[in-house]
């Protein structure tokens, strides 16, 4: 694409009505066209020119500039043209470097590694769907026998599936009562920092609180099951195979619910008081005034909460890590995608390319969540 | 007057106690009503006492009684014009019950470090005969396999230059962001999206392999670059979309005065995106310094080992050391709580506005 009749197509002149700077010979056509995809990249190649010009593009003008005065009005939107670019590219070229290299790049690098065969970190032939296949048959990420049976292990993707569908409803609704609760009352902020606290927690440190929480006898949990009676019931919650997830959701749901309150709150500050108050005259009770007045404002937010909840539990992996080490605990039982990504791609046997294919088998899940936000906006 | 206080007193509890209702709204802070309620004219009753009081004004000073009317409501009214605030107390002791229990873990937590082993085992709820020692802070500050010490320090060498220059860069390609069109920029402007839905776990395998054939692999430079590279994304947007409310008009002014776009950049857009900015330092330092899949695949020598990274080790073989691992916890969370406390304003309107808008 040109940079200019991009310009053009986009009003650029309304942006920079008072441009200063202008200069003679823009026309001097020298064709240079090796990468003009990225106009920015393009202009570093000399961001210290200021003369425009001579190594700007050159083409024969957008329809609209055709007419008398062509060539005056042409010069002058390159010389814009080369100004701005300059600018451009010394304010995200750096930035945007980085970006590519670190984040696009190594994501693009495991769509492609994905299809190749890998000897241990060194990339090898191409194999197609190979590991795709391989991946989906793994017992570790699905164990269809023992989905049947409803048994753990299932394997990390439906668990991790479990995991999202008991954890965001959860952690949404009692983001919202709590929002609700404390939306008017003196020292909220305070309230709101106790419920908050734990999602300024490190992670880690979180699964090393279940841990400790359901630990057979220092543990809290197994303490309020023997005085209200359950003493059959103690158990190191997680390390047991077939409840150790559910305990260990609950210790997410503990910790999200603060994030959950804290994006509702903001969206009940919004909400305009009188509203309700005159919804309270018109007679309206409580049920009444949060369905009608107050709920189709939050409505919005929720979707937000609902996502970032998924994301959130997709990228699950310190809680998870520090309950039960690098294998999901006990003979996997509630390893999620993220463990299993690690244990393929650095502990021994490495199996890199499956290892990118459980992680795209994560973005391809929550790609789609993220493009819902982008067009909500 | 006295009359007068009893009823509007009376009348804004009433209403107090009805919005008990969450309506957010900040006209409910003062929950006495004195500051705004005692003007009559705001309630439906208060215009005939407002018009008995102008009255009362000008009788003789003779004529006024010695004591005051009886109350026209007996305190059963009375109660039954408070029974909503009652509900509120209710309100209140739910509130705080519930934030209490919210926190027990950590109070657990806390109490697990400064108490010794055997008194832990036994239930750090059992307050007969607590002893309290700080053995267990200098045990972890000092833990064998990677003193906790050390990994702070290391915590702290790589959070901060990751924060500083995410900040300085995100500023700078957010600008063009906001106020300019370029090519690609719809396409720049997906990937960060799909960046920020991406698990961390999707740019380990390549950036392992970067960092290796680079030298950088096991190094603070390689972490602090990988997480710059993975901060960028969500700041560029957030700065973004904060430039976007600053108006045009001020930096076309400047523009007339002259103003090249770097001293645009630097005299105004920085200085107006001082509270953005501490919004994305605060948020990313807790983010980075809290990372731990990160620091767990590209640090593998002990001396480099970050806190969060060194907290799982200390769980041990057979008998957690709970009083250890507590101890570590806490060093290692004070610092993004407090930082979380001090800037608590900024870190919830980044947190909203970053995931919201």
């Amino acid at each position: 694409m040109d940079l200019r009749s991009h310009l053009d197509a986009v009003g650029f002149d309304r942006l920079w009505p008072l441009s200063t700077s202008g200069d003679g010979d823009a026309t001097a056509g020298n064709g240079t066209s090796g990468d003009d995809d990225d106009a920015a990249a393009n202009e570093t190649n000399d961001p210290a020119q200021t003369d425009g010009g001579s190594t700007v593009h050159s083409d024969p003008g957008p329809p609209s500039a055709s007419g008398g005065g062509l060539s005056r009005r042409v010069s002058r939107r390159l010389g814009i043209d080369h100004e701005k670019a300059t600018a451009l590219a010394i304010f995200l070229l750096p930035g945007m470097t980085l970006f590519a290299i670190f984040s696009i790049g190594p994501i693009a690098y495991s769509a492609v590694g994905s299809f190749f065969s890998w000897d241990a970190f060194t990339i090898g032939e191409f194999v197609a769907f190979e590991n795709w296949v391989e991946t989906f048959r793994d017992p570790l990420i699905i164990n269809w026998e023992n989905m049947r049976e409803f048994r753990f292990p299932m394997g990390a993707l439906p668990q991790n599936l479990l995991w999202v569908v008991i954890h965001v409803p959860l952690s949404t609704l009692l983001g919202l009562g709590l929002a609700l609760l404390f939306a008017d009352l003196k020292g909220r902020r305070i309230l709101r920092s106790m419920i908050f606290l734990g999602f300024t927690t490190p992670t880690i440190i979180i699964g090393l609180i279940m841990l400790f929480i359901y630990d057979p006898q220092a543990g809290i949990f197994n303490e309020l099951l023997r005085v209200i009676g359950l003493e059959a019931q103690v158990r190191n919650w997680t390390q047991s195979p077939q409840v150790a997830i559910y305990a260990l959701i609950a210790g997410g749901v503990w910790v999200q619910t603060g994030f959950s309150m804290l994006l509702y709150s903001s969206a009940l500050a919004a909400v305009d008081p009188s509203l309700i108050e005159s919804a309270k005259i018109d007679g309206a009770g409580r049920i009444r005034r949060f369905r009608d007045v107050i709920w189709p404002q939050v409505r919005p937010v929720t979707a937000v909460v609902v996502i970032m909840g998924i994301i959130w539990v997709l990228r699950m992996f310190d809680i998870v890590y520090a309950a039960g080490g690098s294998a999901g605990g006990p003979n996997h039982v509630y390893s999620v995608l993220g463990i299993e990504v690690y244990r393929a791609a650095f502990e021994p046997p490495i199996q890199y390319g499956n290892a990118m294919v459980v992680a795209l088998v994560e973005l391809l899940i929550v790609a789609p969540l993220a493009l819902y936000i982008a067009r909500m906006r | 007057m006295t009359e007068d206080d009893t009823t509007d007193d009376s009348i804004e509890d009433t209403t107090d106690g009805g919005i008990d209702e969450p309506s957010a709204s900040d006209t409910s802070d003062d929950t006495d009503g004195d500051g705004t309620g005692s003007e009559p004219v705001a309630h439906p009753d208060g215009g005939a006492s407002t018009a008995a009081g102008a009255r009362d004004q000008y009788i003789p000073a003779a004529e006024i009684p010695d004591s005051r009317p009886a109350r026209d409501r007996d305190w059963a009214a009375w109660l039954r014009d408070h029974a909503p605030s009652l509900r509120r107390t209710l309100t209140y002791v739910v509130a705080i019950g519930v934030a209490i229990l919210w926190i027990v873990p950590f109070i657990g937590l806390f109490m697990a470090s400064l108490r010794p082993l055997s008194e832990i085992i036994g239930g750090w709820w059992q307050l007969e005969g607590m002893t309290l020692t700080l053995e267990n802070y200098q045990r972890a500050w000092e833990y064998q396999t990677a003193p906790l010490g050390r990994a702070l320090i290391n915590t702290m060498i790589v959070t901060v230059p990751a924060v500083l220059v995410v900040m300085l860069l995100g500023a700078m390609a957010a600008y063009p962001f906001a106020r300019f069109e370029f090519p690609l920029k719809t396409v720049i402007f997906f990937a960060i999206l799909l960046v920020m839905a991406a698990p961390p776990e999707l740019v380990a395998m390549g950036n392992y392999n970067t960092l290796r054939n680079t030298g950088m692999f096991d190094t603070y430079m390689g972490l602090i670059l990988v997480h710059i590279g993975w901060g960028l994304g969500w700041v560029v947007l957030f700065l973004r979309n904060y430039l976007l409310g600053i108006p045009e008009e001020l930096e076309e002014a400047a523009r007339i005065d002259g103003a090249s776009r770097f001293q645009i950049f630097r005299t105004i857009i920085l200085p107006l995106s001082v509270p953005a900015l501490v919004s994305v330092a605060v948020i990313q330092f807790t983010w980075v310094w809290n990372a731990f899949f990160f620091p767990l695949v590209f640090m593998r020598s002990p001396d480099l080992y970050l806190a969060p990274q060194v907290l799982p080790l200390m769980r041990g073989r057979l008998q957690v050391d709970w009083g250890l691992v507590a101890a570590g916890s806490i060093m290692t969370m004070v610092v993004p709580i407090v930082l979380f406390l001090l800037l608590e304003r900024y870190y919830t309107r980044g947190m909203v506005a970053a995931v919201v808008d």
